[in-house]
């Protein structure tokens, strides 16, 4: 009996070894849409945290930007605060001066014991008197300028005795270097040292003078053109069937850039930009075509992809819709990172931009007027297959800005984005549009 | 490869899901093929794989119906090929309980060893051993009752 039973595993064996099964005929379909699906999922994964990480990469710059700015344009308001007080405070010492202390410094400067050639120079600790009574014949050129031309007279010494005779001609480099005249008349520091703090503080208040800080808020009407690139043919569909039935219609940007001045000739741009794109499409026929489950559904091919009609119904093979009218809507927001270059300075300013920008799309819709059999209707699309969340657009433009004041500026500025990334994926054509926009812009000094 | 899955699997529908599993796991592994084997045999192990931990997943490997009460029946290999087609056969390899069916197909097809089985399943030999004893019991029992049907059936 045992034989017997072990001679189950042989009949089994036996009869099952050249045994085939054929599997059901969708199956091959089914593996292939769950690889597909699969595909999807794991780009969609591996591209959200790229996504992500940029995101975050972009906001921390933009934080760090903005910080910049608030803090150097916090610090510049103190430092000139700062310098005019210690200017007043300076000049209030100076009238509530001993007369007699004042008149005996005058005279001993006069006389050259208190500034001469021998005893001013780094080391020398300078008396606020001395100092002040230094300052108070400045009007008499004859008794500094020896001083000045003396040649062991240090650069800042020279600096300082230019400030006291350059008395009431205020600017803002007397006023900087006011601090150093205040300091020496508080704390009778050696001069050496309030050079070396002044020249920091004289070399900080010039950078600040030439790197400012600019918001530009514009807005341009845009004529979106779109670069097609042939990927496989749809529906006996190429290209040239695409562009001939989409015609752009009006679209339009807004932004804020910031701008920061590197040096007089070059800038850096960046900021927030908000670009809305519209395409007509003419009257087509829609036909209802099999998807990869083998369901039929009626889908607008657009050059940024498939447009899925869903309210027509359920689609058999065969039906069409026609499509009166349609109406593509994209939007996205860029960040854009450019240079700036001015080409011409004065009371109009010509400067030219180059760049790159990253377009984060926003929305993608396709407003459908179609006819079907029965009725026409309406469809408002949310989404269109195949467009993808981002792209790269390379940027120049220029502009032509007028100067109303010190602080604002108006200009026209014609800007050109040129995406070297498509727009779409997977779709019968790759997009990459070409967007040439018109506009005017307002620089505010911050 | 549907045979092999329709082996392994308690239905048709099993069987195929199991085998579109299978097919997935072979076209994103497929750069895992060390061309050390054949391929076929690569696929079928991947499907076997897929099956039992399907199994798994559903904690069906573990449930036991034991066959001691099931009398022996002596069964003529001659009968067997007269009476019964390839599709039945399968149908009674399918019918076995879940880990019946595993340690048969494992140990009749795939010519794995006890050791081998019970390391891949995680039982003991003993039980693997006692497992493969109640497929045979159970399959010589099933395939007499058919034999039995389809003698009255033609005699009828």
């Amino acid at each position: 009996m045992n034989k017997n039973l072990q001679d189950i595993d042989k009949i089994f064996t036996q009869f099952l070894k050249d045994y085939t099964e054929e599997p059901p005929p969708d199956m091959w379909q089914q593996i292939e849409n769950d690889l597909n699906r699969r595909d999807a999922e794991m780009y969609k994964s591996k591209y959200g945290s790229l996504k992500k990480t940029v995101t975050c990469i972009v906001l921390t710059c933009a934080c760090l930007l903005l910080s910049g700015a608030l803090q150097f344009f916090k610090h510049n308001n103190d430092e000139t605060q700062i310098a005019y007080k210690s200017f007043q405070s300076a000049k209030k010492f100076e009238l509530h001066n001993n007369k007699k202390e004042y008149n005996h410094d005058k005279e001993k400067v006069k006389q050259g014991n208190a500034v001469t050639k021998e005893n001013l120079n780094d080391n020398t600790t300078l008396s606020k008197n001395t100092l002040i009574a230094s300052d108070k014949i400045h009007q008499d050129y004859n008794q500094i300028i020896p001083l000045y031309n003396t040649p062991n007279t240090s650069n800042n010494t020279q600096e300082s005795l230019l400030i006291l005779a350059s008395g009431t001609n205020i600017n803002a480099d007397t006023i900087t270097s006011s601090v150093l005249l205040s300091n020496v008349l508080k704390n009778r520091i050696p001069l050496n040292l309030i050079q070396e703090k002044s020249r920091g503080v004289t070399k900080q208040t010039i950078t600040k003078q030439k790197h400012p800080f600019y918001a530009i808020p514009f807005a341009t009407i845009d004529h979106v053109a779109e670069r097609l690139q042939q990927v496989y043919e749809y529906n006996n569909e190429n290209k040239s069937d695409y562009s001939g039935r989409e015609k752009p219609d009006m679209s339009y940007t807004t932004g804020l850039i910031f701008e920061y001045n590197l040096s007089k000739k070059y800038a850096l741009q960046s900021g927030l930009v908000l670009s809305n794109a519209f395409t007509n499409v003419s009257p087509t026929i829609v036909k209802a075509v099999p998807d990869n489950s083998g369901l039929y559904k009626f889908k607008l091919v657009t050059s940024y992809g498939f447009a899925e009609i869903k309210k027509a119904g359920m689609a058999q093979q065969g039906d069409s819709v026609s499509i009166i009218h349609a109406m593509i809507h994209l939007q996205y927001i860029s960040i854009p990172a450019l240079m700036k270059i001015n080409l011409k300075q004065g009371k109009i300013n010509i400067s030219g931009t180059l760049g790159a920008a990253f377009n984060a799309i926003q929305k993608d819709e396709v407003e459908v007027d179609y006819a079907t059999s029965s009725a026409s209707e309406i469809e408002s699309i949310g989404r269109i297959e195949g467009v993808k969340n981002n792209f790269i657009t390379l940027m120049a433009g220029a502009e032509a800005a007028y100067r109303i004041n010190r602080n604002i500026s108006i200009g026209v500025n014609p800007v050109l984005r040129y995406a070297v990334t498509p727009v779409n994926k997977g779709t019968p054509v790759k997009t990459y549009p070409i967007n040439l926009g018109v506009g005017a812009s307002v620089r505010i000094k911050l | 490869m549907m045979a092999v899955c329709l082996r392994y699997a308690k239905n048709r529908q099993d069987a195929e899901e199991v085998l579109q599993e299978g097919f997935i796991k072979v076209f994103s592994c497929l750069h895992q093929y060390k061309f050390s084997g054949t391929l076929e045999a690569w696929i079928k192990r991947i499907m076997i794989n897929c099956a039992l931990q399907r199994l798994r997943s559903k904690n069906l490997l573990y449930k036991v119906m034991p066959a001691d009460n099931i009398p022996e029946e002596y069964i003529d290999k001659d009968l067997v090929l007269d009476n019964i087609n390839a599709k039945e056969l399968i149908q009674l390899v399918q019918g076995l309980p879940t880990v019946c069916r595993l340690v048969f197909n494992l140990y009749a097809f795939e010519g794995m060893k006890h050791r081998e089985i019970a390391k891949l399943l995680n039982i003991s030999e003993g039980t693997s051993k006692s497992n493969l004893h109640d497929a045979r019991v159970l399959l010589q029992r099933r395939l007499h009752e058919q034999i039995f049907v389809a003698n009255i059936n033609s005699g009828a």
